[in-house]
C-alpha cells in the first residue's frame, strides 16, 4: 500500500507539479510498474483529478468568454457571481461561484502528495521553502496580471501609482526569468540557465506577492469603516488561492483530524470576525474579502486537504463528509447568513468544500466508465497556468480589440461560433501542451 | 418453566420468541426479533431457554452473533432515547413554570426551529417510527420462516389495525368520557364517531381484563380466546377508525364547508404508527433497494402533490393523516434500508445524501417542511438525523454499563406511551388547576418523581423479561 502511494505521489506530479526536472522519467517507470490491476486503479483515480482540475480550468475560462455574449442567453449567465444575472443555485450563492472553490479543492487533492515528493526528493527544508515560493508566486502572477490591466487602463486615463510602478519594476525582473527559463528550454543551455532562471522568476513573482499581501492588508485596513477610501485594488482569484495555500501550508503534513481541528478552529475564529458588527460589509468590498477573506480560504483549502486524506484512504467517507460539510453550510444560512463569495462567508467555505467534494465525486464515479484515450478535460487540467495565461492574453486582448458588435451586439449564431472556436483552439492548445510534456507551472 | 412452556400454544408463538429471544441476552439476533416488537399490548412472560435455542439456527444464518448483539443495544437505546424525550415533552406542558422550556417542547412556530416549519420537538416522533423500521424486516422475516408468508402479513397487519384500534379508543376515552367527566357534556352531546370509540373503550377494557384473567388462572384455552378476541376487537377499531378517516378526507376535498358530514377527523400518535406500518407492510419482503426504491417512487409523489395543494389538506389534521401516512411509511421503511446497510459504507453515503437534499430543498428552495401533514422533504431531513443518531450509537455497542438508563426505557415503549397518554390526561386534564400553576420546585420535584416511577417500571419489567405487546 506505501508503495502504491508513493507511486500516486508521481503520477499526480506528471499533472500538478511540472517543474520538478525528471518528471518525465517518473513517468515512464511509472508505465512499467503499474502493470498490477491496482495500481492501474490506482493511477486511474488520479485521472479523475486531473479531470476534475481540467473541468475546472475549462469552465473558469470558456464561461469568461461567454460571458461577452449576452445573446447566448443562459450560457452568458454561467460566469456572472451577481444574483440577480447569475444562475442562482443556492441561498446568495451562483453557478459560478463554485468554480474558485472546486480549483482549491483540485489543489488540496493533491498538494499534500505532491509536498511528500518534494520532500522525499529533496529535503523538508527545500520542500518548504519550494511551496512557500510556490503559494507566494501565484499571488506575484495574479499581481502581474492585475498590473497588466492597470497598465491598459493607463493607456485610457488611470495613471499608474507609486505601487503600480514598484510591482511593475519586480515584473519587468520576472519577465526576465520567464525568458531566460524559455531560453533554457534550449539543451545546451539548460545546464546554465535552467536553475538561475527558476531563481529569479520565483523571487520576483514572490516579492511581488509579498508587496500585495502588504498592500491588501493596508486596503482592507483603509477602507474599514469607509467604503470610499482610496483602495490599490490588487486582489482577485490568484491571490486568494496563493493566500489560501499560505494559510494551509502549516497542515500540509498534518493528520486528517489534525487539518479538521485547525481548519473548524480557523473557520469559527473567522466566522466570529465576520458576523462581528458590520464586517461582512466590509469584507464584501474587497475581491473575495481580500487578505482576511484569505484565512476564510485557507481554512476552505485545509477542509479540502482532509477530505483528500480520506479520499486516499475511505474513499466513501470523503464523500460523506462533503455531502455533510455542503448540508451544514445550507443548514446554517439561517443562523450565519447568506452564502457569499464577496466576503468568504463562513457558510461559503462550507458549502464550497461541500459542494467541491461532491462535484469531484461525480467525477470519480463516471472514471470508470471513462475508457476512451480522446480525454480534453485531462488535457486542460495539465497545464492550468499556461490556460490562464492563455486566456488573459488571447482571448483578452481579442475581446478588447472586437468591436461590440462581434461581442455584446453579436447574434446568437455569430457568438455561439465565437464560442465554439474559443473551445476548440484552447482545447488543440492544450492538447499541444500536453502532448508534448512541456510545460510552464509553479 | 416447564409448566409455562407447556402452556404455550400456536397463536402465542410469536410474542414467545419476541420474549425468549429477550431471555437469552447472549443471543443478539434472537433478541433483536424481542425489539422490534416492543409495541404491542400483551403481556407476555419469559421463556425457557431451550426454546431460544431453537430460534438461533434460522437467524444465526443471517449474521453474526456479535453483530446482532451490538444492533441491539443500539435500537434499544435510541428506542429509549425517543420514549424519553417524549414522556418529558409531555411532563413539561403540564407546568406554567416550566415555560421557559417551551421552545423545546413546542411543535409549533413556538418551538424552536432548526428549518423552516421543523421544530426542535419534530424530530422525535419520525426517529420513533425509525426504529420501528430497524427491526419491522426481521420481525418479518422470523414469522415468514415460522408460520409462512400470509401469515406473516396477516400478523402484522392486525397488529397494525390494533396499534391504529388502541389510538382510537384512547380517543374516544379522551375526546368522550374525559370531556362528560370534566367538560359537563353528554354522552348524546357527543359526536356518532366518538360515541362509538367511547363505547368500545370500555368494551376493550373489559376484554383486557379478562385477558388478565386468563393469564392468571392459566387456562390455556381461555388465554387464547380471551387474546384473540381482544386483538381482533382492537383490528375492528382500527378499521373503523381507518373507515372514517377516509371518509372524512374524502369529505375534505369533495364537501362544502358547510355541508353534511359522516367522517371521523380523530386522529393521532399512535394512529399515525399504525398506519405507517399498513402502507409499508406490502413492502417489507423487498430487499433493501426494492425498498429504497419504493421510497424515493413515493417522496417523488408525494413532493409533486404537497407542493402543488395537497399539503393544506394534509396539514389539517394530526401528523397529515392518510396523506401524511405515506411518508411516515417511508421513515419506517427507510429504517428498515438503514438497518440492513448497518455494516455496510452505503449506511453513511445515504445518511448524508438524504440530510444533503432535505436541507438543500428546504433551506435552498423552500420547499414545505411541515409535521403535520408530514411533507416528505421533512421525512427525509429526520430520517437522517435519526440515521446520524442510531449510527452514533452502534459505535457505543460494545460499552455496556450495569445500568443502562436508555436501554431500559427503550425497553417497553408501547406500555410507556400508553401510561404516558393517562398520566398527562390525569395531571394535564383532571388535575390541571392544581398541577399547572405550581412553583418551578414542585415541578421538578414533580418532574423527578414522575421519571423515576416510568424508570423503576421499565427497569422492573425488563428485569422480569416482561414485555408488553399486542
Amino acid at each position: 500500500m506505501e508503495k502504491i502511494k508513493i507511486e500516486e505521489v508521481e503520477t499526480t506530479e506528471i499533472t500538478n507539479d511540472r517543474m520538478l526536472p525528471i518528471t518525465d522519467e517518473v513517468t515512464e517507470e511509472n508505465s512499467i510498474k503499474k502493470k498490477s490491476d491496482k495500481e492501474a486503479k490506482e493511477s486511474k483515480r488520479i485521472k479523475s483529478i486531473d479531470r476534475f482540475r481540467g473541468f475546472c480550468v475549462f469552465c473558469m475560462l470558456i464561461f469568461q468568454f461567454l460571458k461577452n455574449f449576452p445573446s447566448l442567453g443562459i450560457l452568458s449567465r454561467l460566469a456572472n457571481h451577481s444574483l440577480e444575472n447569475g444562475i442562482v443555485i443556492l441561498p446568495g450563492m451562483t453557478l459560478a461561484d463554485i468554480i474558485a472553490p472546486a480549483f482549491i479543492f483540485a489543489i488540496g487533492l493533491t498538494f499534500t502528495l505532491s509536498f511528500n515528493k518534494w520532500q522525499k526528493l529533496y529535503g523538508t527544508k527545500m520542500a518548504i521553502v519550494h511551496y512557500l515560493e510556490r503559494a507566494l508566486a501565484i499571488i506575484g502572477l495574479g499581481t502581474f496580471l492585475d498590473l497588466c490591466n492597470k497598465v491598459l487602463d493607463s493607456f485610457s486615463g488611470y495613471t499608474l501609482n507609486a505601487f503600480d510602478w514598484t510591482v511593475f519594476a519586480f515584473a519587468i525582473v520576472a519577465l526576465i526569468g520567464l525568458v531566460l527559463r524559455l531560453l533554457a528550454l534550449i539543451p545546451a543551455w539548460k545546464k546554465k540557465l535552467s536553475f538561475p532562471a527558476e531563481q529569479i522568476f520565483y523571487i520576483a513573482l514572490s516579492c511581488m506577492g509579498i508587496m500585495n499581501i502588504i498592500i491588501t492588508t493596508i486596503d482592507f485596513i483603509n477602507i474599514y469603516g469607509d467604503y470610499g477610501a482610496f483602495r490599490y485594488n490588487y486582489w482577485v482569484t490568484l491571490q486568494g488561492i496563493g493566500f489560501a495555500i499560505l494559510v494551509a501550508f502549516p497542515f500540509v503534513k498534518s493528520k486528517p483530524w489534525v487539518k479538521f481541528v485547525g481548519a473548524l478552529a480557523i473557520t469559527i475564529a473567522y466566522t466570529v470576525f465576520h458576523n462581528y458588527g458590520d464586517n461582512r460589509a466590509w469584507l464584501d468590498v474587497i475581491v473575495h474579502g481580500g487578505v482576511v477573506g484569505g484565512f476564510g480560504w485557507g481554512a476552505m483549502l485545509i477542509f479540502d486537504m482532509f477530505i483528500a486524506d480520506l479520499y486516499f484512504s475511505r474513499k466513501h467517507l470523503a464523500f460523506v463528509f462533503s455531502a455533510f460539510f455542503c448540508a451544514l453550510g445550507v443548514f446554517l444560512t439561517q443562523w450565519l447568513g447568506t452564502i457569499n463569495l464577496g466576503s468568504c462567508s463562513p457558510t461559503f467555505i462550507l458549502v464550497s468544500v461541500g459542494l467541491s467534494g461532491i462535484i469531484f465525486f461525480v467525477f470519480d464515479l463516471l472514471d470508470k466508465y471513462h475508457k476512451s484515450k480522446f480525454d480534453p478535460l485531462v488535457w486542460w487540467g495539465k497545464n492550468p497556468i499556461i490556460m490562464f495565461l492563455v486566456e488573459f492574453f488571447v482571448i483578452g486582448v481579442y475581446t478588447t480589440v472586437m468591436p461590440a458588435s462581434a461581442l455584446s451586439g453579436a447574434s446568437w449564431w455569430l457568438a455561439l461560433i465565437q464560442g465554439i472556436v474559443a473551445i476548440v483552439g484552447l482545447t488543440a492548445i492544450a492538447y499541444g501542451l500536453s502532448k508534448s510534456k512541456k510545460s510552464l507551472s509553479l | 418453566m416447564k409448566k409455562r412452556k407447556n402452556d404455550l400454544k400456536e397463536e402465542v408463538n410469536v410474542q414467545q420468541e419476541v420474549v425468549e429471544n429477550a431471555v437469552v441476552d447472549n443471543n443478539a439476533q434472537v433478541e433483536q426479533i424481542a425489539l422490534e416488537d416492543n409495541k404491542q399490548p400483551e403481556i407476555v412472560e419469559e421463556n425457557t431457554k431451550k426454546k431460544s435455542k431453537k430460534v438461533k439456527p434460522e437467524l444465526s444464518d443471517q449474521k453474526p452473533q456479535e453483530k446482532g448483539k451490538e444492533r441491539i443495544l443500539s435500537i434499544d437505546r435510541f428506542r429509549g432515547i425517543c420514549m424519553f424525550a417524549m414522556v418529558c415533552s409531555f411532563i413539561f406542558g403540564m407546568f406554567s413554570a416550566f415555560e421557559g422550556l417551551g421552545p423545546l417542547i413546542n411543535h409549533d412556530a413556538n418551538g424552536f426551529q432548526i428549518l423552516p416549519g421543523v421544530s426542535f420537538a419534530d424530530i422525535f416522533a419520525p426517529m420513533f417510527i425509525f426504529v420501528i423500521g430497524l427491526t419491522i424486516c426481521r420481525s418479518f422475516k422470523s414469522r415468514e420462516a415460522k408460520y409462512g408468508t400470509r401469515r406473516a402479513y396477516w400478523q402484522l397487519a392486525i397488529r397494525f389495525l390494533s396499534l391504529i384500534g388502541i389510538g382510537i379508543l384512547i380517543n374516544g376515552f379522551e375526546n368522550g368520557w374525559v370531556d362528560i367527566f370534566t367538560g359537563g357534556k353528554a354522552f348524546t352531546d357527543l359526536s356518532i364517531k366518538i360515541q362509538i370509540f367511547a363505547v368500545m373503550f370500555w368494551i376493550a377494557i373489559a376484554l383486557l381484563i379478562v385477558y388478565i384473567i386468563a393469564l392468571c388462572v392459566k387456562n390455556e384455552k381461555f388465554k387464547n380466546i380471551s387474546l384473540t378476541m381482544l386483538r381482533y376487537f382492537l383490528a375492528i377499531a382500527g378499521v373503523l377508525a381507518l373507515y372514517f378517516i377516509l371518509v372524512s378526507t374524502g369529505e375534505k376535498i369533495t364537501t362544502p364547508v358547510d355541508g353534511e358530514r359522516f367522517g371521523g377527523w380523530e386522529w393521532d400518535t399512535l394512529q399515525n404508527i399504525g398506519l405507517a406500518g399498513l402502507i409499508a407492510l406490502p413492502f417489507v419482503k423487498f430487499d433493501k433497494w426494492g425498498r429504497l426504491t419504493i421510497v424515493g417512487i413515493i417522496f417523488a409523489v408525494m413532493t409533486v402533490l404537497m407542493q402543488n395543494g395537497l399539503f393544506p389538506l394534509a396539514n389539517k389534521i394530526l401528523e397529515g393523516g392518510i396523506f401524511g401516512g405515506f411518508s411516515w411509511a417511508c421513515i419506517l421503511l427507510l429504517g428498515s434500508v438503514f438497518a440492513d446497510f448497518k455494516d455496510d459504507k452505503f449506511y453513511w453515503i445515504l445518511t448524508s445524501l438524504l440530510l444533503l437534499i432535505s436541507v438543500v430543498l428546504i433551506v435552498g428552495f423552500d420547499f414545505i417542511a411541515a409535521k403535520r401533514g408530514c411533507t416528505p422533504v421533512y421525512a427525509m431531513f429526520c430520517s437522517s438525523i435519526a440515521a446520524i443518531i442510531w449510527g452514533g450509537l452502534n459505535f457505543l455497542n460494545n460499552w455496556k454499563p450495569k445500568f443502562s438508563f436508555f436501554e431500559i426505557w427503550g425497553s417497553n415503549a408501547i406500555l410507556t406511551y400508553i401510561v404516558t397518554l393517562f398520566v398527562s390526561m390525569l395531571f394535564g386534564g383532571l388535575l390541571e388547576a392544581y398541577i399547572a400553576p405550581l412553583n418551578v420546585w414542585a415541578a421538578i420535584a414533580i418532574t423527578i418523581c414522575i421519571l423515576g416511577l416510568f424508570t423503576i417500571m421499565n427497569w422492573l419489567l425488563k428485569r422480569k423479561k416482561i414485555y408488553v405487546k399486542i
